[in-house]
């Protein structure tokens, strides 16, 4: 990739993100949110600014990027470029994982491990199908068996809420469908550890990756250890889409847009790719967000839809181009 | 340098062993060629030192030491393989393909070193492959990719190279420009390990035969030990002729057609 689109990765991760803090059911000048990160404004401001718009988009950035290294370390990993936590039934698992565990009252930093537990069972379970079926060959029969896991997770949440009170309900089914409204200082930092330390060991892999994606034997062949290299990119990209998933629920399509952004900006290779997935996500996430939040005042729209709305043509079009 | 003792090899699920008792040595200096039928055991010979396939029984060592007891990068840094078939499934650049050779060198975080980049280009130029060096795999020819595999391997570096059906798929041209390169690795003291069905190229470049069939050794030996029309005729389980190759008087196979009338499928040997 050539340094200016790196600089225009950037720029548009900072414009977004100037965007997110500026635009919202009150709109803000530049000139007011600055104050407010001063800490000269009026209380309303800096309220706004500092504990609902700014961690808002913190948040909205760090899934993103989570989502986005997820997904690009799975799609090398699975040479499968409909690889994705959301399709593989990863977040589903994860959402199932965190409902089990909210629910038991476990302390809220810990719930990405529950969330991860999911995950992993999640991820297993996808595979063990797309394998028994032998066609681990063909990308769409994994697609198809994460999907089956995902509904299946869905369907495992709603049987454990059906005990439960309507607002409990009305909750779970909001974060079902993703959502960065409840963001939180606290949260987005035990996010951005999940997110940064997954990140950094993905692209300490980013060489094994590479020859991942050239196949198992090829793989051998560069003295990986195919197995074993295979799990621990499942188990990282596991743990990061759950930390996702336990912050904000179920954000799907973008660790299937991404890196398709990316490598249509010319990242080859995974270490490229996997920081310029981050930054991307990062945007992307932020800006849909954004229009969550703008698109039907005063309402809300979930974010899981709105990335739903984006992914799904997408997801269409890169099927057709498989067939 | 490179010796199979007896290995017994066998697929998940299957009855029949893919190698059943295979011994051969692959010397330093020369081109080993193992040939025979489709589904013979050749590749499985590969991707038994590979690792992607249990050994039952016997073993591969690499100059007297076990493979079973190796780490895949200490067996990578000593063998360079050219697998059968590969295809990125990401565009990468000719460059970065090349540079995935020294991944056996160095550790996960580790840079590259002048020795890397230097290994990297001297390989690109080897095969000639220097000008295409920044653009994406996929937008190679299908011998251009063959070449920038080769290069990939050269990288790598190693006493050993192992090429699987190198010249599948491609022309005379290409065809010959890979096993001169053969050649020359094995002049310049690397230890070949070839698998080909291309017998008459092969008769003309290897220095030793290995003939393989059902997974057993069914001849081995100097060129013209191995290359004679009952053996092959037994093997492959065609008609055909051993005859003088006109330029280098090399032995070459010739296949006939079956006379009118013949059933269509192979003679069943006996």
């Amino acid at each position: 990739m050539r340094a200016s689109h790196w600089l225009a990765l950037v720029t548009a991760l900072v414009m977004t993100g100037v965007a997110g803090v500026l635009f919202g059911t009150m709109h803000l000048g530049l000139a007011d949110t600055w104050r407010a990160l001063a800490g000269t404004a009026d209380t309303t401001t800096l309220f706004v600014v500092r504990e609902l718009r700014l961690p808002r988009a913190t948040l909205a950035a760090l899934l993103g990027a989570g989502l986005g290294l997820s997904g690009a370390a799975l799609q090398g990993v699975l040479r499968n470029q409909l690889a994705e936590p959301y399709l593989l039934g990863v977040s589903g698992g994860a959402a199932v994982g965190a409902v089990i565990a909210a629910s038991a009252g476990i302390a809220i930093a810990l719930v990405p491990i529950a969330a991860f537990a999911g995950a992993v069972i999640a991820v297993a379970i996808a595979l063990f199908v797309a394998h028994a079926t032998r066609s681990r060959g063909d990308p769409r029969v994994l697609v198809m068996a994460g999907v089956v896991v995902g509904a299946f997770a869905n369907a495992a949440i709603m049987v454990l809420l059906a005990n439960s009170d309507a607002s409990t309900v009305r909750n779970a089914v909001w974060w079902m469908m993703g959502s960065a409204a409840n963001a939180t200082w606290s949260q987005a930092g035990w996010l951005a550890a999940y997110v940064a330390a997954g990140g950094a060991a993905l692209v300490a892999m980013a060489r094994t990756l590479d020859a991942l994606s050239l196949g198992e034997d090829s793989a051998a062949g560069l003295g990986v250890d195919v197995e074993r290299s295979a799990r621990r990119v499942y188990l990282i990209a596991s743990l990061v889409a759950a930390a996702t998933v336990a912050a904000a629920g179920l954000v799907g399509f973008v660790g299937l847009v991404v890196p398709h952004i990316g490598r249509r900006l010319g990242a080859t290779g995974h270490r490229t790719l996997l920081v310029a997935s981050a930054l991307i996500g990062a945007t992307l996430v932020i800006a849909a967000d954004l229009v969550a939040r703008v698109a039907l005042p005063p309402a809300e729209l979930p974010l899981g839809a709105v990335t739903a709305v984006l992914g799904v043509p997408f997801f269409l079009a890169t099927l057709r181009r498989m067939t | 340098m490179i010796a199979y003792s007896d290995v017994r090899v066998r697929y998940p699920r299957r009855q029949q062993p893919a190698l059943d008792g295979v011994s051969l040595s692959v010397g330093r200096g020369r081109i080993t060629a193992v040939v025979g039928p489709n589904g013979s055991g050749k590749s499985t010979l590969v991707r038994a030192i590979l690792g992607r396939v249990a050994v039952e029984h016997g073993s591969i060592a690499l100059d007297g030491r076990d493979v079973a007891g190796l780490s895949r990068e200490d067996v990578a840094r000593a063998v360079a393989v050219v697998t059968q078939r590969e295809e990125p499934a990401f565009p990468i650049t000719v460059r970065e393909y090349a540079a995935l050779g020294r991944l056996p060198h160095r550790g996960a975080w580790g840079r590259d070193t002048a020795e890397d980049r230097t290994a990297v280009a001297d390989a690109l130029h080897l095969v000639e492959l220097d000008a295409f060096a920044d653009r994406t795999v996929d937008q190679l020819s299908g011998g251009e990719w063959q070449r920038a595999r080769f290069a990939r391997a050269l990288a790598q570096g190693g006493d050993a190279f192992i090429a699987d059906e190198p010249t599948t798929f491609l022309d005379v041209a290409h065809a010959m420009t890979v096993f001169e390169l053969l050649g020359g690795l094995a002049r310049a003291g690397r230890a070949v390990l070839l698998v080909s069905h291309d017998l008459n190229l092969v008769a003309r470049f290897a220095d030793h035969l290995v003939l393989l069939r059902d997974g057993r050794v069914e001849a081995v030996g100097a060129v013209d030990a191995v290359m004679r029309a009952d053996v092959l005729e037994r093997v492959y389980a065609w008609p055909l002729v051993v005859t003088r190759d006109p330029a280098v008087g090399a032995p070459a196979l010739v296949p006939l057609r079956r006379p009118s009338g013949a059933p269509s499928s192979p003679t069943q040997p006996h």
